[in-house]
């Protein structure tokens, strides 16, 4: 695993601690007037003790706000590492990101951090909840990490909890719940925060193909109220369902992004 | 960042795992117990032992008679000393810069009628000075006054036991019989508190049980018994505090010379000692606090390793914070405030713990430990401190993490 000396870590956490980020505000909208996902040249590359991997090597990507895309490709072509980059986990190590007009690649983890808190959902194939916490409280927990008050909280928790149809599933814990009812809970989580974006890695692989369906059925539906998407997969049934899809070999777009009809 | 919920978090994952919380706190629990404990131990002999001194007067200058061996006594006879006398006194007296007072005292031995024979009450021969010098308050009558000392008057004053024990003799113009010879009781002392000390530099007399007659008046020495120097005692009471130390050092060449050279007495500074046992006390402590500070690093790295597990078994986790929007400082803030926690709670536990011991102790032994602000807290401090350094590095290692990578790990 990628592990920098704590040493550096203290000092890149001072610095950022230090310098006067300019913090973005938690706006609930977008900026108008510009793409949501402005992404030129994307590339990242690991470096291992065999050499360096390239995981993506050029990749532009345009988004505009509402769209639902997938992207596709065999495992290694660079599909989670995308994510990471358009999550704001990491930034590229060439190439440009710009997320509603602002400049990802050039931010400190703070800044980072501010925008996956306010505006980026996140939804895994293996829903990585908290299993000590209920699932209001799993789905309450990116509040942590952003300024709100506590009854604003508690409403939009209990609104994307029931928007998933899980008002009765509150303070269960993940142990007690379905496959399908935990992604459902992931979701909610994802959703409560009223992100710009959703990130989905393989949302539907740990499900049967009901809960897929079930699963798949509520992106739909999310997308519909014209919450952005996009799905990592290397299942074509869950591709159809985007409105629009990018092949991945090697790190690069194959041929031109197909255009849905 | 609100660090109150942080705080919260970071203890909810302490009590998810309470046993493994549990045992390494234990460290920390029992290095602050037994600082408390001992220190408490330590404080409470202090005090008795200061207490003790202080029963000598704290401004006064002792010059006791040594007891001699006969070759020493021989030594003594040969330079032409006759031990302290009442001319030792009045020298020092006219000698000694800012003295306030100068009283003898000889014990006498002496047979108390209607005094049981294993609990003998004391005899003291004084002069009038004595009781100024030691701030002996009178509950009735008066005390011995300079004519009774010059004529030899044979009256005497009670100590508040002695009184009580001698019944119908032991009243204001009651007649006590020391040798087969009356004495009038002429005045009687108010009850004094006594400590009982613990090695002979330092012990006070009981004057609870004292019979004071004047010097001159006592008894003489029965045929036979050995010849003893007029006084057993001078006293010194210095004006201010701060002359003690040079007056002993002006008596004590006096009585070189009165004595010939020979050194047949010894001066006592019970100021001098107080400070010799409030030195002692001093490194004592520091003694402690060494043994302490290392069974807290113990305890600490106890913690340090607990934590490093924990960060090794929680990457996951770690990743999912991450994803939702932590920041590297919001995951250190995670892990340093478990440690924190974990030694402040081991600290606090530590304390009443410690205090809970202190308590058992002084019943059991009938010891009186006490409890201080300070050891409770500077342990406190030390536990937050060994919290902070433990948790650094293992929060600073959840923090360097790599988000994406920690989302994958299995």
């Amino acid at each position: 695993m990628a592990q920098r000396a704590p040493l550096a870590a203290l000092r890149e956490l001072c610095q950022d601690l230090l310098r006067p980020a300019a913090l973005p505000q938690a706006a609930a909208e977008p900026p108008a007037g510009q793409p949501l996902v402005l992404a030129q040249g994307l590339c990242k590359f690991y470096p291992t003790q065999y050499g360096q991997v390239e995981a993506l090597r050029g990749l532009d990507l345009t988004m505009a706000g509402g769209e639902y895309l997938a992207i596709m490709g065999a495992s290694g072509s660079g599909k989670s590492t995308l994510l990471t980059l358009l999550g704001c986990l990491d930034r590229p190590s060439r190439g440009s990101y710009h997320l509603a007009g602002q400049d990802v690649s050039q931010m400190g983890d703070r800044e980072l951090s501010r925008l996956r808190a306010n505006h980026i959902g996140f939804i895994f194939q293996t829903f990585n909840l908290l299993p000590q916490l209920t699932v209001a409280e799993n789905v309450a927990l990116p509040f942590l990490y952003r300024q709100q008050s506590p009854e604003l909280v508690k409403n939009q928790v209990e609104q994307a909890i029931i928007r998933v149809g899980l008002g009765h599933r509150q303070d269960h814990r993940p142990a007690q719940l379905s496959g399908g009812e935990m992604q459902r809970v992931a979701i909610a989580r994802a959703l409560a925060i009223k992100p710009w974006l959703i990130l989905a890695d393989e949302p539907t692989g740990n499900l049967d193909s009901q809960n897929s369906q079930a699963i798949l059925a509520l992106f739909q539906e999310l997308n519909s109220q014209g919450v952005t998407l996009v799905v990592v997969t290397h299942d074509p049934q869950v591709a159809a369902r985007a409105g629009r899809t990018i092949h991945l070999l090697d790190g690069r777009p194959l041929g031109a992004p197909e255009q849905a009809p | 960042m609100n660090w109150v919920k942080l705080l919260i978090t970071s203890g909810q994952a302490l009590m998810q795992h309470k046993l493994r919380t549990g045992l390494s706190m234990l460290g920390i629990v029992f290095a602050v117990m037994a600082v408390i404990a001992m220190l408490a131990m330590a404080e409470g002999a202090k005090r008795e032992t200061l207490e003790q001194i202080g029963q000598l007067g704290t401004q006064n200058v002792i010059v006791r008679q040594a007891a001699l061996t006969q070759g020493q006594e021989a030594a003594a006879r040969e330079r032409l000393s006759r031990g302290l006398r009442q001319d030792d006194a009045a020298l020092l007296e006219r000698l000694v810069p800012g003295v306030a007072a100068v009283a003898g005292l000889k014990q006498v031995r002496a047979a108390v009628a209607a005094a049981s024979k294993d609990d003998p009450l004391e005899v003291l021969a004084v002069t009038a000075a004595y009781p100024r010098a030691l701030s002996l308050d009178l509950a009735q009558g008066r005390f011995i006054a300079p004519l009774d000392v010059l004529n030899k008057n044979q009256v005497c004053v009670l100590g508040w036991e002695s009184s009580r024990l001698l019944g119908a003799q032991g009243v204001l113009g009651g007649m006590v019989s020391l040798e087969d010879r009356p004495f009038l009781v002429v005045g009687i002392l108010r009850e004094r508190r006594w400590v009982k000390g613990k090695s002979a530099a330092i012990a006070a007399r009981n004057y609870n049980r004292a019979i004071f007659v004047p010097l001159g008046a006592q008894p003489a020495p029965r045929l036979g018994d050995k010849r003893e120097p007029e006084l057993s005692e001078i006293l010194l009471r210095m004006a201010q505090a701060e002359q003690v130390s040079p007056a002993a050092a002006v008596a004590r060449q006096v009585l070189m010379q009165s004595h010939g050279g020979f050194e047949d007495f010894q001066v006592v500074v019970p100021q001098e000692l107080i400070n010799q046992a409030q030195r002692t006390q001093r490194v004592f402590n520091v003694v402690l606090f060494g043994i302490a500070g290392i069974s807290l690093l113990v305890g600490g790295i106890g913690i340090m390793n607990m934590m490093l597990a924990s960060v090794s078994e929680r990457t996951r986790e770690i990743g999912i914070r991450r994803a939702i929007g932590a920041s590297a400082a919001h995951i250190a803030a995670h892990f340093l405030g478990e440690a924190v926690l974990l030694t402040l709670g081991g600290g606090l536990m530590g304390i009443v713990l410690g205090m809970l011991g202190v308590l058992v102790i002084n019943m059991a032994a009938g010891w009186k430990s006490v409890v201080t602000f300070w050891p409770v807290a500077l342990s406190l401090g030390m536990a937050v401190g060994v919290g902070i350094l433990s948790g650094l590095y293992p929060a600073l290692r959840a923090a360097s993490l790599d988000p994406a990578a920690a989302l994958r790990h299995e």
